[in-house]
């Protein structure tokens, strides 16, 4: 049934939920397709908890259309749940129960929970699981969430900052677990604001702010709207490099060795360019694309010069 | 020594701080105990405005062993002030204790385990500030306390001197529970814990103190809540009661002071000890997970009511030889064997442990769902009419268990005592015909709980309405309507009256409705975290 329907697990269109006058999601859009890893990015209060609670059907939606597994949120809360896990992103925990009885407790009501797999998990989380959930620090409370969840046979994991408050270490340990699961062919939506993990597990990503999405794509595809500085040193002044489409900010030094260049080329002039450049025999080439912080903080800032397909959705300014 | 004095610093901005974060409840407290006080001396004004009435009172109610171990001593039960205080005696014994280890508690180890101690020491805050500014507020509570009180008794017209005395007697009870508190806030690691260990200790001075009273032994310095009554404001008024409140004060205020000195932030001495490495599978159901986090409160309540009944089964007789040797008091008190009295009382408190029961079960969703910890069940499958349904039913069973064992407790006491097995069928039918609307205010609380948190605490007040009409409904010449609002008094007063059938079933029906409105409510709205 799920195949013949989409090949997305989480189809979401136009969402909208407001509380009061405050419109938390305005018109998000966001899908998720079967084993991929989809990273889900936004500064602060875009609204991505709220997106996953009204994926979770703890939240009526005002307005949009979502989907999980083809299935209706809120309706069919129960099937769906039974075919994720998740890891909410402050993990609360029953202050009198033991970290054991708390993962027991969540995996159970989850109810696909493989204990042999829980035991595996607690020994490379290096959880102490006798210990009362109140003496827990943040970190620890959250291996507790991971360890219930990441033990479960879900199809859908959804994991909202999961990561929160681990220790290098362990993240490393997270990032091993996500990707053995995602090889067994498992779909996981990843909330985050740690880069470096996206970066590492992501395939698709999806950028929201102030409740819409900005935009959703490829890492590649999202480079591919930026601007690539290159920067090298040449004998001689390159020829033509004037002429080509898409490359600005020209600029040359003169240098005791030769000519110093400094140029930013778009995603498809970028080639050309490059060529040019190594036509005159460079000394030293380097060609930078943006770093993905660049990438996010163009994308997360109020005035969102995103370039590229995703102009459309960016709102005021 | 300037370590001892840093380690105050702070301390008037904390204060200021929290009586900005906790005047509600400050303001709450104040208003609930001057204003039972003075609602009462108005009522008995009112009531018993001729000398020769109050002399009928002094000479039935204030000899009765039930009402003196019920209200503690009377003194000066020939004015309105004494009778106002003997009055005031039971509900007010155990409310205003409480009401002062819970703002203790408040101020103290719920700011802490919230983190909001860390955040506040981390700054240029003193060891010692948090403790000293939270006594501060007890301070300043106790005295709005007693000020207000004054002012209502004295509005009422009872004499000044009197007056004097009882609200500063009232003030000086709450300053010295309150310091209780704040002991338990700092021994106890959790607040849950300081709470339950102040109701076990607030039930063991009103047991012991109505012990004694009942009994009649010379022996009034057993327990504080006796020293309440021996201020005997209207009559000769003492002071050494005050002495006793003020050094217990000053000592459980040492106590406290020495342990948060030496304490680690965050620690207590009842610490938390390590638990089970592997869930139960039980636990994994709504009826599992709700047990499993109510039991202790469930185990501390079913305890309070096998407390009560047994204390009040062993006062039957005495209470029973007088009264039935005394006509007028059989008139006076509407029933036709002493020992109903006794056992009437008795079953109100025990269906009070009951309600409690039903009512803090409920509440205890709302930090559930608060934490996000709903949420994070609720994200499995189980779905949330099967969670509702589940918890619920646990919380309802527990109610009506904490009824049964409090009910067999007074039965079983009653009938070793009298040597009459026929008093354990006596309390044991009091205790089933209670059933129905114990369960009923279960699903009032359900109702609540599902409408949303702020609504949850009306439960509490459903509980204390039922006090009120059950000790007071005389006193305040409460209308017929307001006390059928308590669903106790809807059944009837057991065993004195019969059952009342169509009540019965009008509860049962009713709780039925209320179940389902709120299973359908909890289906429909939001979750507030998660």
């Amino acid at each position: 049934m799920r195949e013949s329907l989409s090949e997305n697990l989480v189809q979401a269109q136009g969402l909208v939920k407001a509380f009061g006058a405050f419109r938390a999601l305005d018109g998000l859009d966001l899908s998720v397709a079967e084993g991929e890893v989809h990273g889900f990015l936004g500064p602060n209060g875009a609204g991505k908890s709220t997106t996953i609670r009204a994926l979770l059907g703890q939240l009526r939606l005002n307005a949009g259309k979502a989907e999980v597994f083809g299935m209706h949120p809120w309706k069919d809360s129960v099937q769906i749940h039974g075919r994720l896990a998740y890891v909410p992103g402050d993990t609360s925990l029953w202050p009198g129960l033991s970290g054991g009885e708390c993962i027991d407790v969540l995996g159970g009501f989850q109810g696909s929970m493989d204990s042999r797999r829980r035991d595996e998990l607690v020994e490379r989380f290096e959880l102490d699981p006798t210990k009362r959930a109140r003496t827990y620090s943040k970190g620890n409370r959250q291996k507790v969430a991971l360890v219930a969840a990441l033990s479960c046979d879900a199809e859908l994991f959804i994991l909202d900052e999961p990561t929160s408050g681990l220790d290098p270490l362990m993240e490393a340990v997270f990032q091993k677990v996500i990707t053995e699961l995602n090889r067994e062919g498992r779909t996981v939506l990843l909330s985050s604001h740690i880069l470096a993990e996206v970066e590492a597990l992501c395939d698709r990503v999806t950028i929201i702010r102030s409740g819409k999405t900005v935009s959703t794509g490829t890492l590649e595809q999202l480079r591919s709207g930026t601007l690539t500085t290159v920067e090298a040193t040449t004998g001689r002044r390159p020829p033509g490099l004037e002429d080509i489409d898409g490359v600005t900010d020209l600029r040359f030094e003169n240098h005791p060795h030769g000519v110093r260049l400094r140029l930013v080329a778009t995603h498809a002039a970028m080639p050309e360019a490059v060529a040019a450049v190594t036509a005159a025999a460079p000394t030293d080439l380097v060609v930078r694309p943006p770093s993905l912080e660049q990438l996010f903080l163009e994308h997360y800032q109020d005035s969102g010069h995103s370039r590229g397909g995703a102009d459309s959705a960016v709102g005021e300014s | 020594m300037t370590s001892a004095s840093l380690s105050l610093t702070g301390v008037l901005s904390l204060l200021r701080l929290s009586l900005r974060s906790g005047w509600l409840g400050i303001l709450g407290t104040t208003l609930l105990v001057a204003g039972l006080i003075t609602a009462v001396a108005l009522s008995i004004d009112s009531l018993y405005a001729s000398l020769a009435e109050r002399q009928q009172y002094e000479a039935t109610l204030g000899e009765s062993p039930a009402s003196q171990a019920f209200n503690g001593r009377g003194y000066g039960l020939d004015t309105i002030g004494g009778i106002t205080a003997y009055e005031v005696g039971f509900l007010g014994q155990l409310l205003f204790p409480l009401l002062a280890v819970h703002l203790a508690i408040r101020h103290t180890r719920r700011e802490e385990e919230a983190g909001r101690t860390e955040l506040m020491t981390a700054t240029r805050v003193g060891r010692l500030a948090p403790l000293a500014a939270a006594s501060l507020t007890v301070l300043v509570t106790m005295t709005a306390i007693g000020v207000l009180t004054f002012a209502g008794t004295v509005w009422v017209g009872l004499p000044p001197a009197g007056a004097g005395w009882y609200a500063a007697g009232t003030a000086a009870l709450m300053l010295c529970f309150a310091s209780l508190g704040l002991l338990l806030g700092q021994v106890a690691q959790s607040a849950r814990t300081g709470y339950l260990v102040g109701l076990a200790a607030v039930t063991a001075a009103f047991l012991v103190r109505a012990l004694i009273d009942g009994s009649g032994w010379d022996a009034v310095w057993a327990s504080p809540l006796g020293w309440f009554a021996e201020f005997r404001p209207f009559s000769e008024p003492q002071v050494w009661p005050l002495f006793a409140f003020l050094v217990s004060t000053v000592v459980l205020l040492s106590g406290a002071a020495v342990i948060a000195v030496r304490r680690d932030l965050g620690a207590g001495i009842l610490a938390a000890s390590a638990g089970p490495e592997r869930g139960r599978e039980y636990l994994s159901t709504a009826m599992g997970l709700s047990w499993r986090l109510n039991r202790a409160m469930v185990l501390a309540w079913a305890v309070t009511a096998m407390l009560w009944g047994g204390v009040f089964g062993l006062l039957t007789q005495e209470m029973a030889e007088l009264v039935d040797a005394n006509p007028t008091m059989l008139e006076a008190l509407g029933v036709d064997d002493g020992s109903d009295v006794v056992t009437s009382l008795a079953v109100v408190v025990i269906c009070l442990a009951a309600t409690a029961t039903a009512v803090q079960g409920m509440s205890r969703l709302i930090s559930e769902e608060s934490s996000g910890r709903l949420g994070t069940v609720l994200a499995a499958r189980i779905s949330r009419k099967r969670f509702w349904l589940g918890w619920w039913s646990v919380v309802g069973a527990s109610a009506v268990v904490v009824l049964v064992l409090g009910s067999v407790a007074l039965g079983l006491v009653t009938w070793t005592v009298m040597a009459e097995p026929a008093a354990l069928a006596t309390a044991m039918k009091v205790g089933f015909g209670y059933a129905v609307p114990v369960v009923f205010v279960a699903a009032v609380a359900a109702l609540l709980r599902s409408m949303g948190q702020r609504w949850t605490v009306l439960g509490w007040a459903l509980v204390g309405w039922i006090a009120t009409v059950g000790f007071l409904a005389e006193t305040l010449q409460l209308p017929g309507w307001a006390r059928d609002i308590s669903p106790l008094h809807l059944v009837g007063q057991l065993p004195q009256e019969d059952i009342n059938g169509w009540a019965l079933a009008v509860l049962a029906a009713g709780g039925g409705f209320l179940l389902l409105l709120s299973v359908g409510l909890m289906s429909r709205r939001d979750l507030e975290t998660g």
